[in-house]
């Protein structure tokens, strides 16, 4: 039989129901035996009980609820897509195909009258200065309205499939965004913004102190450097405008108090915003710090 | 590999235990707004990856084991905060009877008195002691499902466990000697 002393250390394991059937019964015969055990034992089942049905539990907030619900359509939407994917097209009939086909010259076709041919024409060095500084400013209207509370993320989540998976559905262009964590940034939000009659993401990424705004859009006509490959170190000190880093043309400038880089490579036009230089520069790390397609060789000994 | 919660039973599944996550959420994060972010966080996770949930073991554990690692992961910053100030106030002591203890919850004018009193000392407890009252007391769970949930031994468990129900027990018997039973029916009266 248990001695009072092993009893009163068993006192929780066995009024919490965490002992086995053979020591349940032996603390029982002790308590059949030690009346002041027995009544220790009773006032601590009074008192767990008493807590179990006092204590309260906050109610979440009645939005929280529809929040959550909402949070998942974006990934029924995708799985539903890949379902989508992973069955194949439908079968179509041979009158359904030769319409298509039809409509889809007629659309192509257009498409070049409207849009690519005039693109052909190369812009003025002005007009390239013009769209360079409205990126820039928008990204900076649009970075100090989330910082201000004036606007809101469509989506707040760090978890980029989440967010991908939500701007993914206002956006005419595919978002990609890395999986890896390689910097002490993290993601916090994204919206759709119009942006210049094209759509454009903005993503939110901080850490402790500070907020970098990302602004993704489609191709943006990009200001061509002269001269050869630069460091990118000099994009952050350099008093120079421009720099050129691997064909790519950046563009630093100061709007508000804040900084902005701006380049454009084959398929995106990009925007960083921060107040600091060297949260633009840690930011970079999100994409090409990593391992994965977007890595630049030797990333840290370039910042 | 789990046998999953079927996707269209998630959403009934999960949100029964929305009050409960939102608990634990605003212990950890004790701010409202980041509280109901990492729920949402949690919820996503827990929709993404439902399929890997074991069936036959307890889903509000795998829910609150998952909003812990969230918050430490994701949030990184609040959760160094949090840690800093989590240095264990409460210092291990002999055994706390609950004799005057109970007494303060006799009566039905001093049940609502007893509540508040009870609000007020899990609130002057230490985080971690605070949790494993919150995770044993209030949801429930088992000494192996709170280790998991936090991340700790079961011996840490029962130590905690011991040390906050005997600081509750303390604290409680002095408000029930003092000022807050004595005030309360000074109104009444």
């Amino acid at each position: 039989m248990y001695d009072c002393q092993t009893l009163m250390k068993l006192l929780y394991p066995y009024l919490d129901g965490e002992l086995d059937i053979k020591e349940s019964l032996r603390v029982q015969e002790h308590l059949q035996e030690c009346p002041y055990c027995a009544e220790v034992f009773r006032q601590e089942k009074g008192f767990l009980q008493e807590l179990k049905t006092s204590a309260l539990i906050p109610s979440a907030p009645a939005h929280l609820q529809d929040r959550l619900r909402r949070s998942t359509k974006p990934l029924v939407l995708l799985q539903q897509k890949e379902a989508d994917v992973l069955k194949g097209p439908r079968p179509r009939s041979s009158t359904t195909l030769l319409v298509a086909t039809m409509a889809m010259f007629i659309m192509i076709m257009a498409g070049l009258i409207l849009y690519v041919l005039p693109k052909q024409a190369k812009m003025s060095s002005q007009e390239l200065d013009k769209t360079l500084v409205e990126i820039d400013r928008a990204a900076v209207e649009l970075h100090e309205g989330i910082l201000s509370g004036r606007d809101h993320f469509d989506i707040m989540s760090s978890d980029p499939a989440v967010i991908v998976g939500w701007v993914q559905q206002g956006l005419d262009f595919p978002l990609v965004l890395p999986q890896e964590e390689v910097s002490s940034m993290h993601l916090v939000g994204g919206k759709v913004v119009p942006f210049q009659e094209k759509k454009a993401a903005l993503l939110g990424y901080e850490d402790k102190n500070y907020r970098v705004s990302l602004l993704v859009t489609t191709p943006m006509p990009a200001q061509v450097f002269e001269g050869k490959e630069t460091p990118i170190q000099n994009l952050f000190f350099d008093k120079r405008k421009g720099i050129q880093y691997k064909n790519i043309s950046f563009n630093l400038s100061k709007y508000k108090g804040y900084y902005a880089l701006t380049w454009t490579d084959s398929q995106y036009s990009y925007v960083l915003v921060s107040d600091r230089k060297a949260r633009i520069a840690e930011a970079c790390r999100i994409c090409h710090g990593g391992n994965d397609r977007h890595k630049v060789d030797g990333f840290d000994s370039l910042l | 590999m789990g046998d999953g919660v079927l996707r269209q039973d998630f959403e009934t599944m999960t949100l029964q235990y929305v009050d409960s996550l939102y608990h634990f959420a605003l212990l950890l994060t004790r701010e409202r707004d980041y509280a109901e972010d990492l729920v949402q966080e949690t919820y996503l996770r827990a929709y993404r990856f439902c399929d890997r949930y074991e069936c036959g073991t307890n889903y509000k554990a795998w829910l609150f084991t998952m909003m812990r690692n969230i918050f430490i992961n994701k949030f990184h910053q609040r959760a160094r905060e949090i840690s800093l100030s989590e240095m264990d106030e409460v210092k291990e002591n002999g055994y706390e009877s609950p004799n005057g203890t109970l007494s303060s919850a006799r009566s039905i004018l001093e049940k609502g008195i007893f509540r508040a009193d009870l609000e007020k000392a899990l609130n002057c407890l230490p985080a971690q002691l605070k949790a494993v009252i919150v995770l044993k007391d209030i949801e429930g769970f088992d000494y192996k499902e709170i280790a998991k949930i936090l991340g700790c031994p079961v011996g840490t468990v029962m130590s905690r466990l011991w040390r906050s129900r005997n600081f509750l027990k303390k604290t409680l018997k002095d408000y029930y000697e003092g000022r807050s039973v004595q005030k309360a029916r000074m109104e009444t009266a």
